[in-house]
C-alpha cells in the first residue's frame, strides 16, 4: 500500500492511498496516517481512487483518522472509491458519517466547509 | 495445494500478519473453481479475507497456527470453508455492529462478521474435535 500526501494553500491536505487496504495495507499505513491526521484543524481529502480493495479493517484506520481530525476541529472526506470499495462504505454505513464524493473540487470544498 | 476435482481447491497457510493477503491471493487464481461472475467473486474474496483477518486477530499471534481454505462447486452453491484450530469462535454468535449517523459513536470493529453476513447466502460454523470450520454458501445473485 503506497501513501503520498500533498498540502495547498488553503488548508486542504490530500492525501492518496494505492494499493490493498487489508491487514498489510492497514499496517503499511496506519502510524504515517495517523501523525497526518494529527494536526489542530486539518481538513484533509482521502482519494481512494486507486485502492483495489477495502477489508473491514481498512474501514477501522479509515474511521479512526476521521475521529482524529474532528476531535482537532478538522474534518475528512473520501475521494473517488472504486464500486468494489463503495459497496464496502455502504454496507458499512460508512459513507453515512464520512462524506464520499467523487470529484475532486467539490470533496475539497466540503472538507473546508 | 490439491486439485480434488475439476471445481474443488485446497490450501493451507500459516495465520500471520500477511495470511488475509496470501489467501487472498491464492483465492483469485483458483476462483474459476466457483460458478459465480466477476462482481460476486470479488465479494467472496471479501469475506474469505474477512475471516482470515479475524483468525490472525483472535488467536494466529499467539501462537503458531495454520489454516485451511477450501473451494467447492456442489450444484448452485458455491462454498468457501476455511478450518482453523485456533480459539473456539463462532460468527454467528458475534454481535451486530450498532451502527449510527455519530462519528463519535461509530463502533470501532465488528464490521468485518458483519459484512460476511449481509454478502454470504450462508454462513455454517462447526466446531469439529476442537477445529473452528466456518463455511460461506455462495449463490449467483
Amino acid at each position: 500500500m503506497e501513501l503520498t500526501f500533498e498540502d495547498f494553500e488553503d488548508g486542504v491536505r490530500e492525501i492518496h492511498l494505492a494499493g490493498r487496504l487489508d491487514m498489510e495495507g492497514a499496517d503499511a499505513i496506519d502510524l504515517r496516517l495517523t501523525s497526518l491526521a494529527a494536526v489542530q484543524r486539518g481538513f484533509v481529502v482521502l482519494d481512494l481512487a486507486l485502492v483495489e480493495f477495502l477489508a473491514s479493517i481498512g474501514v477501522s484506520v479509515i474511521l479512526r483518522t476521521a475521529r482524529a481530525l474532528s476531535s482537532r476541529g478538522g474534518r475528512l472526506v473520501l475521494l473517488s472509491p472504486r464500486p468494489g470499495v463503495a459497496d464496502v462504505l455502504n454496507r458499512t454505513q460508512i459513507d453515512r458519517i464520512i462524506p464520499v464524493f467523487h470529484d475532486l473540487a467539490t470533496a475539497r470544498a466540503a472538507a473546508l466547509a | 495445494m490439491i486439485f480434488l476435482g475439476d471445481r474443488t481447491a485446497e490450501q493451507s497457510f500459516s495465520a500471520d500478519r500477511t495470511a488475509p493477503r496470501a489467501a487472498t491471493d491464492w483465492f483469485r487464481m483458483h476462483a474459476a473453481a466457483l460458478a459465480l461472475p466477476a462482481e460476486r467473486l470479488a465479494e467472496v474474496e471479501l469475506c474469505l479475507d474477512e475471516l482470515v483477518t479475524n483468525i490472525v486477530r483472535h488467536g494466529g499471534e499467539r501462537r503458531r497456527l495454520t489454516f485451511r481454505v477450501s473451494l467447492r462447486q456442489q450444484a448452485a452453491d458455491s462454498t468457501v470453508t476455511v478450518e482453523d484450530d485456533g480459539p473456539p469462535f463462532d460468527p454467528l454468535q458475534a454481535p451486530a455492529p450498532l451502527f449510527t449517523a455519530s462519528l463519535d459513536d461509530a463502533p470501532e470493529g465488528g464490521r468485518g462478521i458483519f459484512l460476511i453476513r449481509s454478502i454470504a447466502d450462508e454462513v455454517r460454523y462447526e466446531n469439529r474435535e476442537g477445529v473452528n470450520c466456518v463455511t460461506l454458501v455462495f449463490r449467483e445473485e
